[in-house]
């Protein structure tokens, strides 16, 4: 196991370059002046040309590349052209919220998108299969923004039991994590169903059941654990577009998540934050997947990695 | 046994909903004034800051020379008063004594001086104390104002509240960096801590020279969206938010727990035309413009009467602005026959904006687009990110691709020299100029009444300034863009603070009741 993790920790090193290159060219291809856009409709040419020295904008491309590389190996991802502080700060302040969001968010889905789920496959075509189903449906198509909108409306406004907004308090979660929960419960709902019907129509799971296995045992113990290794990808994946695409939701409860400040910096060019963020989104993916790897293993023993 | 269980739970849940009182803003203590704001604080040090509303925020920390009172008129503050002197070239302030900062030392001229030039030296704004030549502090706590030249807007530019003051000492003692991040001043607030992308916190002052605040604390956070400023409004999450569709202001005005607020605006949206390329660069097709464009209409039902139709380059109420320049009522017949005499009847061109930038933008250029296919004219319309946009405007006149475009203007001090500075030649892009405008005779007025210290000489310069603009018309002088502000009713004495530059004045006296 060691050893495969030192394997994906180097082959992810050049991915990780190339994603360093790939947002340096993009943000310097961006039409629009971060000098320009701080300074504001007051400012002087003069004005300008002066924050564009101060950052080394006014320097070659290639020749700022390398400032940041030089940066990058020593951990320094920079300091941001619109705040003046270090980006890793900036970024690690608001990941904490992030990972929060995303975290809750992936709480609701799970207990939500598992539960769905094996009620649909225990009871096919029922009721409870239907209503799982359409619920998994309406999730997975209700955008984000009318979602948080509604349920800001309803128990912030009209019934005033949770913040409309913010991240101050671990009420102030709860909303947006139901939001973008809901997006994602209909998704694992989904595929839970049919991996674990499949698992149900196994040779394994009539052995166990002619053994006089309980239905339940039969279940949770046999079919969902196999069940479970298609289903943890979907978790793991979806737990990572959480990490990165929490904007709607992050916007919509004034969240000062990563996402947002993504979008923000993206919008005032600046560039040491661009690339700060999407370089560490990078490897956020990078560990999660090692992680989901991991959890492979633990939930199928037949899983190994030499 | 599964029955019995069942109901346990659902005992408990009915519990916790009972425990868990609803209303508005539950939970917030009440000696906290929240309020929600469009853009983030980006750093607590007013110098280094951007955004109108952030700055009024921010000086609650510092405080500045002079204020407005309701009629506009220049209001003694931490300067108790001052005079003019060397022919009108200096302004000496006379400083409050005994006046504390947050650090527990007093208010020097020293600290005035000191705050002052580092307004000149760091600030993104300070092309407003451009024409200064010296500062300098005199005995009896007095500090010297000197231009190159007599300035006649200089006691006004004042009021402008990124001109704030700081302790020198507090500076010197933390270094510019450190103190950026904890800045102390004389104001009403002292800073507590700034959460990045979330909110900044204040505490009451209570050794404020003005009198202690009755709120003691103040939070200004950051809500991005507007429906989620509104709906925080609603809820009671924030006291007071700035910045909403006029559809929304409908909504709060039908709110009888929610005050709204539309003070004046010094700023104004103005559709500026290429005056170097054809077509706009024949006097006849702009005028034909301006006739084509119903403006009333436009303020009437986008903005549901709640703006004000610009009739001059300069914003109404400044000092020096008048109306009667504004000839172009709305009339296609007469733009129709000025574009037949132009040789242009059937007038294509592009017209460029950076999409969500101003209130109502996309909505505006629509209606305009369609009041001009009435007379023939066609507007393609270019929506651009901003970045990009702005990118545009600054572009020299023979690489500058825009025809016509929307931007926005003010007067930072009152004052109609604030507002048409930008079509000096000294302005041209990459500077603020984006008409390309070009006039002798309007370089010669601007220098003359910047120089003018008899009043009313200066008013008759101004009128004449605004003439040749309205006559030349490089832009067309659309709409005062509104301020809007709501509060929740129990807040107090917050209608009077708020300011022409969407910014607010001292908020020590606002109580929440």
């Amino acid at each position: 196991m060691k050893a495969y993790l030192v394997r994906r920790g180097l082959v992810a090193l050049p991915s990780l370059f190339v994603v360093t290159a790939l947002v340096f060219v993009a943000t310097r291809v961006l039409p629009g002046d971060p000098a320009v856009l701080l300074a504001g409709d007051f400012a002087t040419p003069e004005t300008v040309a002066a924050l564009r020295a101060k950052w080394g904008l006014d320097r070659p491309v290639p020749v700022q590349y390398a400032v940041f590389l030089a940066h990058l190996v020593r951990g320094d991802l920079g300091t941001s052209i619109v705040s003046d502080l270090p980006v890793l700060d900036e970024i690690l302040q608001r990941f904490r919220v992030t990972l929060t969001l995303a975290a809750a968010a992936i709480a609701v889905a799970v207990a939500v998108g598992l539960s769905a789920g094996v009620l649909g496959a225990t009871r096919p075509y029922s009721g409870w299969d239907y209503g799982g189903m359409v619920l998994a449906m309406v999730g997975v198509s209700t955008p984000i923004f009318w979602s948080g909108m509604v349920l800001i409306l309803l128990f912030a406004v009209r019934l005033g039991w949770l913040p409309s907004g913010g991240a101050g308090s671990w009420r102030a979660f709860v909303l947006p994590a139901v939001s973008l929960g809901f997006f994602a419960a209909g998704i694992i709902a989904r595929q839970t169903r049919s991996a674990l019907l499949d698992a149900l129509r196994q040779d394994y799971i009539r052995t166990a059941r002619a053994k006089g296995v309980s239905e339940r045992v039969v279940v949770d113990r046999h079919a969902l654990r196999n069940a479970l290794v298609p289903v943890v990808t979907v978790v793991g994946l979806e737990f990572g577009r959480l990490l990165g695409g929490a904007v709607l939701t992050e916007t919509v409860f004034s969240m000062p998540g990563l996402g947002s400040f993504l979008v923000v910096s993206i919008f005032k060019r600046d560039y040491p934050v661009i690339q700060g963020i999407v370089l560490w989104l990078a490897l956020s993916f990078v560990l999660l997947n090692v992680l989901v790897d991991v959890l492979y293993a633990a939930l199928d023993p037949r899983v190994r990695y030499a | 046994m599964r029955s019995k269980s069942r109901r346990w739970w659902w005992a408990l849940a009915a519990v916790a909903l009972a425990l868990w009182p609803p209303g508005p803003g539950w939970g917030r203590p009440k000696d906290t004034l929240v309020i929600a704001l469009p853009f983030e604080v980006p750093t607590p040090d007013v110098h280094k800051a951007t955004g109108l509303p952030i700055l009024g925020m921010l000086a609650q920390i510092g405080d500045s020379l002079v204020v407005l009172d309701e009629k506009g008129q220049v209001k003694p503050w931490l300067a108790e008063s001052w005079t003019q002197e060397d022919g009108g070239r200096s302004l000496v302030f006379k400083i409050r004594d005994r006046v504390k900062m947050h650090d527990g030392r007093t208010v020097s001229a020293e600290d005035v001086v000191y705050s002052i030039e580092r307004f000149r030296r760091i600030s993104i704004g300070r092309s407003a104390l451009a024409m200064v030549e010296s500062v300098t502090a005199l005995p009896g706590n007095r500090v010297k104002v000197t231009t190159r030249t007599p300035f006649a807007p200089l006691l006004p530019t004042f009021t402008y509240q990124t001109i704030t003051v700081y302790s020198k000492a507090a500076i010197e003692r933390a270094g510019d960096e450190e103190f950026s991040k904890h800045p102390i001043g004389p104001g009403p607030y002292r800073f507590r801590r700034l959460v990045r992308g979330d909110r900044m916190e204040l505490e009451a002052f209570d050794q404020y020279w003005a009198g202690t605040p009755k709120v003691k604390h103040l939070v200004v956070r950051y809500v991005p969206d507007i429906s989620a400023r509104v709906a925080a409004l609603e809820a009671g999450d924030a006291d007071i938010i700035h910045d909403f569709t006029p559809q929304d202001a409908e909504r709060i005005r039908a709110n009888p727990a929610l005050v709204f607020i539309n003070p004046p605006s010094w700023g104004f949206i103005r559709f500026n035309m290429n005056t170097q390329r054809p077509p706009f660069n024949d006097v006849r097709v702009r005028h034909a413009m301006a006739f084509a464009i119903d403006r009333d209409a436009i303020v009437r039902q986008i903005f549901r009467g709640l703006a004000r139709v610009s009739r001059s380059l300069v914003p109404a109420n400044a000092t020096g602005y008048v109306d009667t320049y504004d000839v172009y009522r709305y009339d296609p017949e007469r733009a129709r026959r000025l574009l037949r005499e132009a040789g242009v009847p059937d007038l294509t061109f592009t017209f460029s904006y950076g999409a969500g930038r101003y209130l109502m933008d996309r909505e505006v250029a629509e209606a305009v687009q369609a009041q001009l296919a009435k007379v023939g004219v066609t507007m393609r319309i270019n929506q651009m990110e901003w970045g990009q946009f702005s990118a545009m405007l600054r572009l020299p006149a023979e690489r500058n691709p825009g025809q016509m475009t929307m931007t926005w203007w003010r007067t930072v001090n009152g004052d109609a020299d604030s507002a048409i500075g930008i079509f000096t030649r000294a302005e041209l892009p990459p500077g603020n100029n984006v008409p390309l405008y070009v006039s002798d005779r309007f370089e010669r007025l601007y220098a003359a009444q910047q120089a003018e210290v008899d009043p009313d000489k200066r008013r008759a310069l101004l009128r004449e300034l605004q003439q040749v603009l309205m006559n030349d018309l490089p832009a067309i002088p659309m709409y005062q863009q509104p301020i809007f502000w709501a509060a929740r009713k129990n807040v107090v004495g917050f209608s009077r603070k708020v300011t022409s530059l969407s910014t607010v004045w001292p908020l020590y006296d606002v109580e929440i009741r």
